[in-house]
């Protein structure tokens, strides 16, 4: 270990010293000090935190990827190329010790960049959330729903996939499925459907939905009902309605007048509405005066929230998963850089990340072209070239899915809580499985690659 | 191959050929070579630019793969990791990291033998003190010449004591007294049972040092054996003589005429350049000169020396001064070239007889 943290805090200082490096690590700075000056937003609580958490948090990592990228590529490039290598790999090291250590090395760098960008936000935030700055509503607000980590609990899903299956087969039974048309794509189709109908509440109608909690909610702390809607009409205009409140052991009903636009609204809940059994029941009846149907998310229409940690603990959990992401990139500059000379190694992994970027509209293209072929060549078939396209596609698809994840930073600053659950999955994705990949590419390539070339 | 206990370096119908991005071959580097190292030996390869040396030098570390043949250090292949403990190597360039001290560098390298913290300083001490390197303070590599980064180039090779010192270009930019000292340093590693593999366009230099050498040209060797063997001249004699009166010379030289049959060659022998530069210089420094960069250094690390015989610590300009000043003769001068005994017995005796009471010759 002493050999491979020799070679870490070597490959620390070369990066620290690279002028590249420096001025992004400026850059850095600026970004974290500047943006919060700035970006006003609208001037509300939310818009507040969201500019100091969600934007500095994220330029900050798109700094720091590209810091790492660098640093990553140049670390075994560079010294390949001017033979610093040598002497050490002349010496009793493993050469897996070596990408082990330049990796370490750039986890070292990250880490502290990263602690130190989460003290300077928190910080920041401490300071432009102060309770001097708000009015008592505004700085309640803030402290309750958006410096908190709360547990968000979904709807209970409707049971869509019997039912989907159920027409799905009547539909193929009675020879009405389109021709053309595969049955995945349909099933999808209709699924899509019900849920929008089971989630649709028609002029005068009243639907419910069922919400069961994990945990109970801490004594004294709220809980919220958040809904998210848009209207049938084409006029998105505010609407009356009334929200029911009950559980299965307390018939009690809570009656809420809804008086609010389309878009994604919560009101404060008595906690002793939740049940013994941690059930809600949430009903609600459109009474709007225009005849009008009010159409709640599919995903996100009816939630609950309650508190589960303190702003902190969030914020560490989420630098966590973007110290992740940061030694994903290490391991993918450095087996780069083992691949190929500084520029090429720069250029391919920064294709390769963009290719992460894309991956939401790869998955577009390949369902797409799953759903409905003709959408590619309305003429029928697909040509040889649009086949391996396709399949080009669906490989590279298939590669980056697993990597486009849960963003914390869109939970972290809207008060929800990123838990050790995504924390968990992301640290096996993008260390254990990619970085595992990566790495066990770039030390076998490292392995086998001839040091001594002549330049 | 198990490591016998007399050869330490084998080389086998060694081949390499470098191919281009398609797999083609463009240009064949070492064309089937074969040579063997024993323990204790000052083994040098010569050759013109471009002859192979750099390059078998490469493959002995595992830098390069072998297209063919094969290659054996310590018994082991080149890229065993366990052998290098024992290896030191330094390359023909100086590829330190430039931010770092000499005192850093030697401490990377020092961990990278994983050895303990307190035996590392000890031997980064002695090892700056021998290259004259102690007083850069934090002074860092990029702002060292080219000869003090050699210097350090050759400290990191030697951090681990090692059995085997593979040098490519030792003695490449470094002034007369850093050449000097690398040359002593090579004989007292050798004295010390390590072998040391060098190569050198400085012909002086591998002549200075080697026991063996192996001359290269296109990637095959042309001659080898030891230096002695294919530097000796059979039908030529060098007898060193001093401090004859000009009586004493004529009666030798009559001697030899009546002996030989033939006019005899007669020389005077002459300090060569580099006994003169040290002289120069040793003065300059009594006169309290100095410069900022390396200083002449010690002979030898200690733990280099081994346990039982240790340096005295002195100056190497001084410890060289001392060691040629009084030698007459080119010849004695040169470790390499040791004086040749005359073939005749008769010859032998005249010159006593001739010399008597009336001369000293030199003790060799």
């Amino acid at each position: 270990m002493n050999k491979v943290w020799a070679i870490a805090m070597i490959a620390l200082r070369s990066s620290v010293r690279s002028k590249v490096v420096i001025c992004l690590m400026l850059l850095l700075l600026v970004t974290i000090i500047g943006i919060p000056l700035t970006v006003k937003g609208d001037g509300s609580p939310e818009s507040k935190v969201q500019v100091l958490v969600s934007y500095t948090l994220a330029f900050s990592q798109i700094i720091l990827a590209i810091v790492t990228l660098w640093s990553g590529c140049a670390a075994v490039s560079t010294e390949v190329e001017d033979f610093r290598i040598h002497l050490v790999v002349t010496k009793p090291v493993r050469r897996a010790q070596i990408w082990l250590g330049k990796w370490l090395g750039l986890l070292v760098m990250n880490a502290v960049a990263l602690l130190l960008t989460g003290v300077a936000v928190y910080g920041l935030l401490a300071y432009q959330t102060r309770a001097s700055e708000w009015k008592e509503d505004e700085y309640a607000r803030l402290q309750e729903e958006v410096l908190v980590a709360r547990r968000l609990v979904p709807a209970d899903m409707p049971p869509v996939d019997r039912a989907a299956t159920l027409h799905l087969r009547e539909l193929i039974a009675s020879g009405r499925l389109e021709p053309g048309r595969s049955p995945e794509a349909a099933f999808t189709a209709i699924r899509q459907r019900m849920l929008i109908q089971t989630n649709s509440v028609e002029y005068g109608a009243t639907r419910s939905w069922s919400i069961t909690l994990p945990t109970r909610p801490p004594a004294g702390r709220k809980v919220f009902l958040q809904y998210k809607y848009q209207l049938g009409s084409l006029v998105q205009e505010p609407v009356s309605g009334m929200w029911f409140l009950g559980n299965n052991k307390d018939a009690r009903q809570i009656m809420i007048p809804l008086q609010q636009g389309p878009g994604t609204h919560s009101l404060a809940i008595p906690q002793e509405m939740v049940g013994e059994d941690l059930e809600i029941i949430v009903g609600y009846s459109n009474i709007h005066s225009n005849p009008t149907t009010v159409l709640f998310d599919v995903n996100e229409g009816v939630q609950i929230l309650y508190f589960q940690d303190p702003f902190v603990t969030n914020l560490c959990r989420t630098l966590l998963i973007q110290f992740f992401q940061l030694a994903l990139y290490a391991a993918l500059g450095l087996t780069m850089g083992t691949l190929f000379s500084m520029p090429v190694a720069a250029f391919t992994s920064i294709f390769i990340i963009i290719l992460q970027l894309f991956s939401g509209f790869i998955e577009t293209i390949t369902q797409d072209a799953a759903a409905d072929g003709s959408s590619v060549d309305p003429e029928g078939a697909l040509t040889i070239v649009e086949q391996l396209t396709m399949f080009m596609y669906k490989g590279v698809h298939l590669l980056l899915k697993p990597l486009s994840t849960n963003n914390p930073l869109e939970l972290l600053s809207s008060g929800v809580v990123v838990g050790w659950d995504i924390v968990a999955a992301e640290f096996l994705v993008k260390i254990v499985m990619y970085t595992g990949i990566i790495g066990g590419m770039g030390v076998l390539l490292f392995n086998r690659r001839e040091l001594g070339i002549p330049a | 191959m198990e490591e016998t206990s007399d050869i330490v370096l084998s080389v086998e119908g060694l081949h390499k050929v470098f191919k281009d991005f398609w797999g083609r071959p463009r240009a064949k580097a070492v064309n089937g070579i074969d040579f063997e190292v024993k323990r204790g030996e000052v083994f040098g390869l010569l050759g013109p630019n471009g002859s192979g040396k750099s390059t078998t030098i490469k493959m002995l570390l595992g830098l390069l793969h072998p297209t063919r043949g094969k290659i054996h250090v310590l018994g082991k292949p080149p890229r065993d990791v366990q052998s290098k403990v024992r290896i030191g190597y330094l390359p023909e360039e100086s590829y330190l990291y430039p931010y770092l001290t000499a005192r850093e560098t030697l401490d990377f390298y020092g961990r990278l033998f994983d050895l303990s913290g307190p035996e590392r300083r000890q031997r980064i001490d002695q090892l700056l003190e021998m290259v004259g390197l102690q007083h850069t303070g934090r002074r860092t590599i990029k702002e060292f010449s080219k000869g003090m980064a050699r210097r350090i180039g050759l400290a990191q090779a030697l951090i681990n004591n090692p059995e085997i010192v593979i040098l490519d270009e030792p003695t490449s930019g470094l002034d007369p007294i850093g050449t000097r000292q690398v040359k002593d340093l090579i004989q007292t590693l050798a004295e010390r049972g390590k072998t040391v593999f060098l190569s050198s366009h400085l012909l002086a230099d591998v002549e200075d040092v080697c026991d063996r050498i192996a001359i290269l040209y296109a990637g095959q060797v042309q001659a080898e054996g030891s230096i002695v063997d294919l530097l000796q001249v059979d039908e030529h004699y060098l007898v060193p003589l001093s401090g004859l009166t000009p009586d004493q010379l004529q009666n030798v030289l009559r001697v030899l005429r009546e002996t030989l049959g033939a006019e005899p060659e007669l020389e005077h022998p002459r300090r060569n350049l580099e006994q003169f530069f040290m002289e120069v210089i040793s003065k300059a420094r009594a006169s309290g000169g100095e410069i900022s960069g390396a200083g002449a250094g010690k002979q030898v690390a200690d733990y280099l020396q081994g346990a039982e015989e240790t340096s005295g610590g002195g100056d190497v300009l001084e410890e060289i001064l001392k060691e040629r000043a009084p030698e007459p003769s080119p010849a004695a001068a040169d470790p390499a070239s040791e004086p040749v005994a005359p073939a005749g017995e008769d010859l032998d005796g005249r010159i006593d007889q001739l010399l008597g009471d009336q001369g000293d010759p030199k003790d060799e």
